[in-house]
């Protein structure tokens, strides 16, 4: 064999099988909390997804017993806000999951739709976000790092190109470079937790804080990491998921001009381009959904008017959010026993409320009213195909 | 497949070690399948495409082997200009219709919609690595007409030299002398080896740790050039030549080492391009097969400089514009083009006048200049100015090259040069950062030589913390990656 003869054919092979070793070494929990930055939340809230599934699965049996069927809120941080008890105390029959997750986009939540539904989870609705900035190649980003499973990316993966618009397509998923970017992520430790000497430093930092009971306290940065970890579990056990409130930061209202800017920017708003994947997941929801007659209420969050206004001079924007309308008028066209709401209450006086964290989260303080409109508009919806279902000319 | 990607890397490494357990022509089997899957992997409806072009071409070359036929060449070239017109030019020359005729039926989404209703296609797609290809293969059949090869090449030779997947989507362009020779003469090669496993890894951190992180810092500032104030604009030309050279010659590097690893050199295509002196020498660095080949296909046929001044300064202009043709179908990469060639002229013509001029003040400028202890000093001061001329030219074309149309191409070299008022860029001390280290890389083209010491122990040794350090730096800079940027040429 010629690997025997000449032995330094087998060098690069060694040499990579060393950085694979070499690799292996960041997979060590002790050593992954150093390489993770103490104030970056995603990937704890991102991995405390599959213990809320799991949580659901174990109490779903509690849940049918007690005549309420798991509901599902699945969306970014702007939908982590939802008050599921709210929800749950107003339908009766419900009992609400948040899955949501930073900056998640429709293949994160098909992927924990497709999750449920293939444990035969019964759904009472289910809520998405459709947002131009969980449509950019950028929203992938986090959910690749810390989501999905082998198995799912294959399966829902495109092989070959396909030119026509996502919209008209029948077929779609994850592009080949996506694919591969998850197969990498998955086979180095490294290209999802980075080596870094800064954040081993920032890590090891103290930080002053301010406590409500204790006053100013000092904290290793790493502890306060540990915290996050356990207020993320805790929120996940007493309110099924969401994000802690405590993880929010609040600008004022004189730096949203700002702050819309710098969102525009960095979230690729400005330039923007749709992805097909995400397109196409979004529209595999609603159909599946739809066709299931599991309600299905598509959520454009409330941005500030300053973000709005510089978006409403993207051409890309303001084509997507029309495809997206569109969309879901041929989806209600096409399902008419079907329940597809579309809750956009950016141009809506329904929603008074507009106080904002930063340009594009909405204040908790504005949810209770945001939910008891959908869910006026949800149980109107519900009454009426109701009536339609049962009304007197015996139509059935 | 990208070569950054983990498909590509599983598909090698079988590759690799398949290949080495095979000997003679089965070689060329594995490399002809192999390269075959790597192209069908983009499309497969374009492969056979591709197989219909090598094969048609395989047989006209062969009838140019046997005999100088004009009509046979001419045949060709038309086939081969055609096909490359067709995908990639087509649009571009509607384009120009339209813009005579104003006839809006010539408008591109027409044309696409009245595409679609007769075919069902949504538009005419450029294949890939036609631009490449096409000039390979031209190179091969008029080198056969010249009667330059003298060996028959059989069908599999032939068609493993088009399609050699290392090289096959950017490059290097080949001639026939570079390649099919070695595929007689494969053998393990202990520096080849460890000198492919280097090259490989640099070209992965020149594209992914470099390059990919150069997009944000200069897509906005292309974009809208109006936004933005001079020197905003001319970092992000800077931007965008460490963004080319370390895309491009990452990938060169990367093709290089593979070629290396499967027992094949190929040519080099970069040699410290930012540290020419002068316009001449840049393109004597710079993606040195495409200048060769137009040397030797376009400049020296039209008459090169063996012929007047005007007429020589004539034949280069027209090279460049069509080199700047070559690289893209757009108005920007023939005025581009244009530029380069004028700018080339400009610097001979200066050469020309100062020579002169030094040639009949030879005694003055002896005295005065390179007195002994000044000579350094003046040393120092024409080669800054030589660098400063070369480079900034180079980086004006690039307004042109990467320009999004003309209007904002224009934008950009008359912000530049007003140093216009606007926002500043506060990614510019990044890209410069990035242009030292861009250097350094340049510098280890040039310098490099002596990399590999001769004992092994310590050759490898370096090797694998190499290999170690390139799978870190990529973990903590991978952006999520782009194309490779000669991928849409």
């Amino acid at each position: 064999m010629i690997f025997l003869k000449y032995r330094f054919l087998l060098f690069p092979l060694f040499a990579l099988a060393m950085a694979l070793c070499v690799d292996r070494f960041f997979a060590i929990p002790a050593i992954q909390r150093e390489l993770i930055l103490w104030k970056k939340i995603e990937p704890p809230l991102y991995e405390s997804r599959k213990e809320l599934q799991k949580q659901l699965l174990q109490k779903l049996p509690v849940h049918r017993r007690s005549g309420k069927t798991p509901a599902l809120i699945l969306g970014s941080s702007r939908s982590a806000r939802f008050p599921g008890d709210v929800i749950d105390e107003r339908l009766k029959n419900s009992v609400t999951y948040n899955f949501s997750a930073p900056l998640a986009p429709p293949s994160f939540y098909y992927y924990w739709l497709d999750q449920l539904q293939s444990r035969n989870v019964p759904l009472r609705f289910v809520l998405i976000e459709a947002d131009s900035m969980l449509f950019t190649n950028k929203a992938i980003e986090y959910s690749l790092s810390y989501s999905y499973d082998t198995g799912f990316v294959l399966r829902n993966t495109i092989f070959f190109h396909d030119s026509r618009s996502p919209w008209k397509r029948g077929e779609g998923g994850f592009s080949t470079d996506e694919m591969g970017t998850f197969l990498l992520k998955r086979l180095f430790v490294t290209y999802r937790y980075p080596f870094s000497l800064d954040t081993i430093h920032d890590n090891h930092k103290s930080l002053t804080l301010l406590d409500a009971k204790k006053g100013v306290i000092t904290r290793p940065a790493l502890e306060l990491h540990d915290a996050m970890i356990d207020q993320i579990q805790e929120i996940n056990e007493k309110k099924l998921g969401g994000i802690p409130e405590v993880f929010t930061t609040r600008i004022d209202a004189s730096d949203l001009p700002r702050d819309a800017l710098l969102t525009f920017e960095n979230m690729q708003l400005k330039n923007f381009r749709s992805s097909p994947a995400q397109i196409y997941f979004f529209k595999t929801i609603v159909e599946n959904l739809a066709t299931r007659q599991i309600p299905v209420i598509v959520y454009a969050p409330v941005l500030s008017r300053e973000l709005r206004s510089l978006m409403a001079m993207e051409p890309e924007i303001v084509k997507f959010q029309k495809s997206v309308a569109d969309f879901i008028d041929e989806a209600k066209r096409k399902h008419p026993e079907s329940l597809v709401l579309y809750e956009n209450f950016n141009e809506s006086s329904r929603l008074q409320c507009r106080e904002f964290e930063d340009s594009f989260h909405l204040s908790s303080v504005c949810f209770q009213k945001l939910t008891d409109l959908i869910l006026n508009d949800l149980q109107a919806e519900e009454n009426k195909k109701d009536t339609i279902r049962f009304s007197p000319d015996g139509r059935d | 497949m990208r070569f950054t990607t983990l498909p590509f890397f599983i598909f090698f490494i079988i590759a690799y070690v398949a290949y080495w357990n095979i000997k003679g022509r089965n070689r060329l089997w594995l490399l002809f399948v192999s390269s075959l899957l790597f192209y069908a992997a983009w499309s497969i409806g374009f492969t056979l495409h591709f197989i219909l072009i090598i094969t048609i071409n395989y047989f006209l070359g062969r009838r140019l082997h046997e005999k100088k036929s004009k009509p046979i060449l001419i045949a060709s070239l038309l086939l081969n200009f055609s096909n490359l017109f067709l995908f990639k030019y087509f649009y571009l020359f509607l384009q120009a219709l339209h813009d005579l005729t104003k006839n809006p039926l010539l408008l591109a989404e027409n044309f696409n919609a009245i595409l679609n209703k007769t075919t069902g296609l949504d538009s005419i797609v450029l294949p890939l690595a036609i631009s490449f290809y096409t000039f390979q293969i031209t190179a091969f059949l008029i080198d056969e007409y010249r009667g330059q090869i003298k060996n028959k090449t059989s069908f599999l030779e032939f068609a493993v030299f088009i399609l050699f997947f290392p090289q096959l989507v950017a490059g290097p362009i080949m001639r026939h002398e570079e390649f099919l020779p070695k595929l007689h003469k494969i053998r393990a090669d202990e520096g080849h080896i460890s000198a492919g496993l280097f090259f490989l890894l640099l070209g992965l951190i020149k594209k992914v740790v470099i390059a990919d992180n150069m997009i944000a810092p200069t897509t906005d500032v292309y974009l809208h050039p109006e936004n933005y104030n001079g020197l905003s604009n001319a970092f992000a030309t800077l931007g965008y030549a460490v963004r080319l050279y370390n895309d491009f010659s990452g990938y060169t590097d990367i093709a290089r080492g593979i070629g290396l690893l499967l027992g094949l050199p190929l040519p080099l295509n970069f040699k410290g391009p930012y540290l020419a002196l002068s316009i001449k020498d840049f393109w004597r660095r710079w993606h040195i097969t495409l200048s060769s080949w137009l040397r030797d296909y376009i400049y020296i046929p039209l008459g090169g400089n063996r012929t007047t001044k005007l007429r020589s300064y004539i034949n280069l202009v027209i090279t460049f514009t069509l080199g700047g043709m070559w690289h893209g179908a757009a108005y920007t990469f023939v005025a581009w083009g244009f530029y380069t060639g004028v700018t080339l002229v400009a610097e001979q013509s200066l050469h020309s006048l100062f020579g002169r001029l030094a040639q009949n003040n030879k005694g003055v400028i002896a005295e005065t200049l390179f007195a002994h202890k000044a000579q350094w000093i003046w040393k120092i001061i024409g080669n800054a100015l030589l660098y400063t001329w070369t480079l900034g030219l180079f980086l004006i074309g690039l307004s042109f090259f990467n320009g999004i149309n003309l209007q904002n191409a224009l934008t950009m070299v008359q912000r530049i040069f007003t140093m216009a008022r606007g926002i500043a860029n506060p990614l510019n001390e990044f890209i410069f950062y990035q242009f030292l280290i861009t250097i350094l890389f340049n510098l280890l083209e040039v310098r490099g030589k002596r990399i590999f010491h001769e004992n092994r122990f310590l050759t490898w040794g370096s090797l694998c913390l190499f290999t170690v350090v390139t799978m870190l730096l990529l973990g903590r800079y991978a952006s999520g990656g782009g194309d490779f940027i000669y991928f849409q040429f």
